[in-house]
C-alpha cells in the first residue's frame, strides 16, 4: 500500500516513512513541538484561533466546516470546564487516513490537541477511537505517556503554566458514534444516539460544557499551520480550500493508499490513472466514490476529460463533495446497485 | 453478537438484578481504577469497563453486568441498555476465536464474499454463528477501516490483510494448533 505526498511537500504525512516514526525522539528530531513551544510562549489563544481562520482549514471529518470558525464559538467566559474532543471514529466505509497518521505519528494528534486546548482555555482533551483499533489506542496510550515523562502533558507544560491532560477513549462498535453529538453521548456512557442541534457542542458538549469536536487529521493539521503561519498553509491549496488533504484511496487501483495532495489537485483523472496506477487488468473506470460512502457517487463520464479538481469547491462543482476523502474507485465489472446496495 | 431489544422484544423497564456478582484480582481492579480516573463522571467509563469484564469473564455476563452496576453507581437496567447497542459488546458466548470479516464495499468489490465462504466452509458454521467446540465464531462486520489492504478479517482485536483463501486457511491452521493469538485483551 502507497503512503505519501503527491504534488506537494508531505506536510501531515513528513515523517510516516521514518524509522521508529511514532517515537517521541523521532517526532522531536523533525520539529515535533516546535509549534507548541511557539505558541505557549508568544501567541494568546486568540492569536491561534486567527492564524486557523487565515489557513482556511475545514474540518476534515466530513462536514468541511471552517475549524477557526468552530473554535471561535466556544464562549470564553464560560465558568464550565471546556473539553477538546478527537474524534478518532473513522467509521466512514472507505476512510482509513485516521489510522496511518495514528499510527505513524501519534504525537502530531498530541501536539495538534494541545494547542487546541491552549486556544480554548481547556484542560481536558479525549480522543475517541472506534473500539475496533485497539491497537492504535495502545500505540496513543504510549505516547501520551511518554510526552507526561517529557514534561509535554500534565501540569506545566515546557515549563509553561499551561496545564492539560490527554485521555483515550474506547468505541464498542457503532458506525453513527463518527457523528460528533453521538460520540459525545457514547463519550458519557449512553448509547450512542445523536443530540438534536441546537445546542451545538461549542455551547454545550461533553457533559453540558463547551467542547470541539475535531477529526484527527484537522487536529494533525494545527502544528504545521502554527509553525508556517495560517495564510501559508492556505496558499498550499486554495483560496477556500486551505492547505493539503490525505485522501485514503482504494477499491479498483493498481495502488490503493493514503496519499496527500494540495488541495485543488489536478485532475482526479491524471490521479487515478496515473498517481494511483490506473485500472488493474486492462479494465475500463466505471464510477468512484470520492469522500466516503455518504457522498454522491461520480459516473467516469463526470470524471473523465472534465478536469476535476480535489477540493471543497471543486467535487462540489462536479455534483459530489469531498467528505472524508474515501475515496473508492470502481471498475465496469462492479454492479452499481449491488454496491448501492452495500452500503446501505 | 448482541441480542438486539426491538418493538417485539422490549427492554424490560427495569431489568433483574443477577443474584451473584462478579469478582476480580487487584491487578484487574486497579485496571479499573485507572480507566475511573480519567473521567470526572463515572458512568463514562461504562465501555471501557464493559471490555475488560468481557475479556476477563469471556462475554459480558449477568454478574459481570451486576459487577458493572455496582462498580458505576447505575442501574442494572443501565448497563445492559449500553451493551445492546455496541456490536462489540457481547451479552452471548462467543468462540475463543472470533473471526470478523469486513463486508463493505472496498472489500467486496476485491473479493471479500470468497473470503467469508471460504471461512464457513473451513469452519463448518455461517456467518453469525459459533462451532459447536467453542472454538471459532464467524461474522460479517461493516467497514473496519483497512480499505487500502483489502480483503480483511479481524481476529479479536488483530487486524489481517490483503487477505487470500491460502493466507485464510494458514490463520485457521494456526488457531487450530493454539499458535495465534486470539487477539482478546
Amino acid at each position: 500500500m502507497f503512503i505519501g505526498a503527491i504534488g506537494c511537500e508531505p506536510l501531515q504525512l513528513a515523517r510516516v516513512g521514518l524509522e521508529r516514526s511514532e517515537s517521541l525522539d523521532t517526532y522531536r528530531k523533525h520539529g515535533g513541538y516546535e509549534a507548541l513551544g511557539k505558541v505557549l510562549n508568544g501567541m494568546s489563544p486568540d492569536d491561534v484561533i486567527g492564524e486557523l481562520k487565515k489557513s482556511a482549514l475545514r474540518g476534515r471529518g466530513g462536514a468541511g466546516f471552517p475549524t477557526g470558525m468552530k473554535w471561535s464559538f466556544v464562549p470564553k467566559d464560560s465558568p464550565k470546564p471546556k473539553y477538546v474532543v478527537c474524534n478518532a471514529d473513522e467509521s466512514e466505509p472507505g476512510t482509513f487516513k485516521d489510522r496511518y497518521l495514528m499510527e505513524r505519528d501519534p504525537h502530531m494528534l498530541i501536539e495538534g490537541m494541545l494547542i487546541a486546548a491552549y486556544a480554548l482555555g481547556s484542560k481536558t482533551c479525549y480522543i475517541y477511537t472506534r473500539g475496533e483499533y485497539r491497537y492504535l489506542i495502545e500505540i496513543m496510550d504510549r505516547a501520551i505517556e511518554e510526552a507526561r515523562a517529557a514534561g509535554l502533558v500534565g501540569e506545566r507544560i515546557l515549563g509553561t503554566d499551561f496545564a492539560c491532560e490527554v485521555y483515550t477513549h474506547s468505541g464498542a462498535g457503532a458506525y453513527i458514534c463518527g457523528e460528533e453529538t453521538a460520540l459525545l453521548n457514547s463519550l458519557e456512557g449512553l448509547r450512542g444516539h445523536p443530540r438534536m442541534k441546537p445546542p451545538f457542542p461549542a455551547v454545550a458538549g461533553l457533559y453540558g460544557c463547551p467542547t470541539v469536536v475535531n477529526n484527527v487529521e484537522t487536529l494533525t493539521a494545527v502544528p504545521d499551520i502554527m509553525k508556517m503561519g495560517g495564510e501559508a498553509y492556505q496558499k498550499l491549496g486554495t483560496e477556500k480550500s486551505g492547505g493539503t488533504k490525505v485522501w485514503s484511496v482504494s477499491g479498483h487501483v493498481n495502488r490503493p493508499g493514503v496519499y496527500e495532495l494540495p488541495m485543488g489537485y489536478a485532475d482526479m483523472e491524471k490521479f487515478i490513472m496515473e498517481d494511483c496506477g490506473g485500472i488493474p487488468n486492462g479494465r475500463k473506470l466505471k464510477a468512484v466514490i470520492p469522500g466516503g460512502s455518504s457522498v454522491y457517487i461520480m459516473p467516469a463520464s463526470d470524471i473523465e476529460g472534465k478536469n476535476v479538481t480535489m477540493d471543497y469547491e471543486g467535487l462540489v462543482a462536479a455534483g459530489s463533495m469531498v467528505g472524508s476523502g474515501g475515496f473508492i474507485v470502481m471498475d465496469d465489472t462492479v454492479d452499481i446497485f449491488e454496491s448501492t446496495k452495500n452500503l446501505t | 453478537m448482541s441480542k438486539q431489544f426491538t418493538p417485539n422484544n422490549p427492554l424490560p423497564q427495569e431489568a433483574p438484578v443477577p443474584d451473584e456478582i462478579a469478582q476480580f484480582s487487584p491487578a484487574v481492579e486497579a485496571e479499573i481504577d485507572g480507566h475511573l480516573a480519567k473521567y470526572p463522571v463515572k458512568r463514562s467509563a461504562i465501555l471501557p469497563l464493559m471490555f475488560v469484564v468481557q475479556r476477563e469473564r469471556g462475554y459480558l455476563d449477568k454478574p459481570g453486568v451486576a459487577y458493572l452496576a455496582d462498580r458505576l453507581d447505575v442501574r442494572v437496567t443501565d448497563i445492559w441498555e449500553v451493551a445492546t447497542f455496541y456490536s462489540m459488546i457481547n451479552t452471548e458466548p462467543v468462540g475463543k476465536y472470533h473471526l470478523q470479516v469486513c463486508r463493505t464495499l472496498s472489500c467486496k468489490i476485491v473479493g471479500a464474499d470468497k473470503i467469508t465462504e471460504h471461512c464457513a466452509s473451513r469452519l463448518g458454521i455461517k456467518p453469525g454463528e459459533t462451532s459447536e467446540d467453542g472454538q471459532f465464531s464467524l461474522s460479517e462486520v461493516e467497514c473496519l477501516g483497512s480499505c487500502g489492504t483489502a480483503p480483511m478479517m479481524q481476529i479479536g482485536f488483530d487486524y489481517y490483510e490483503n487477505l487470500t483463501p491460502e493466507k485464510v486457511d494458514e490463520l485457521i491452521e494456526r488457531c487450530r494448533s493454539n499458535q495465534l493469538s486470539n487477539g482478546v485483551r
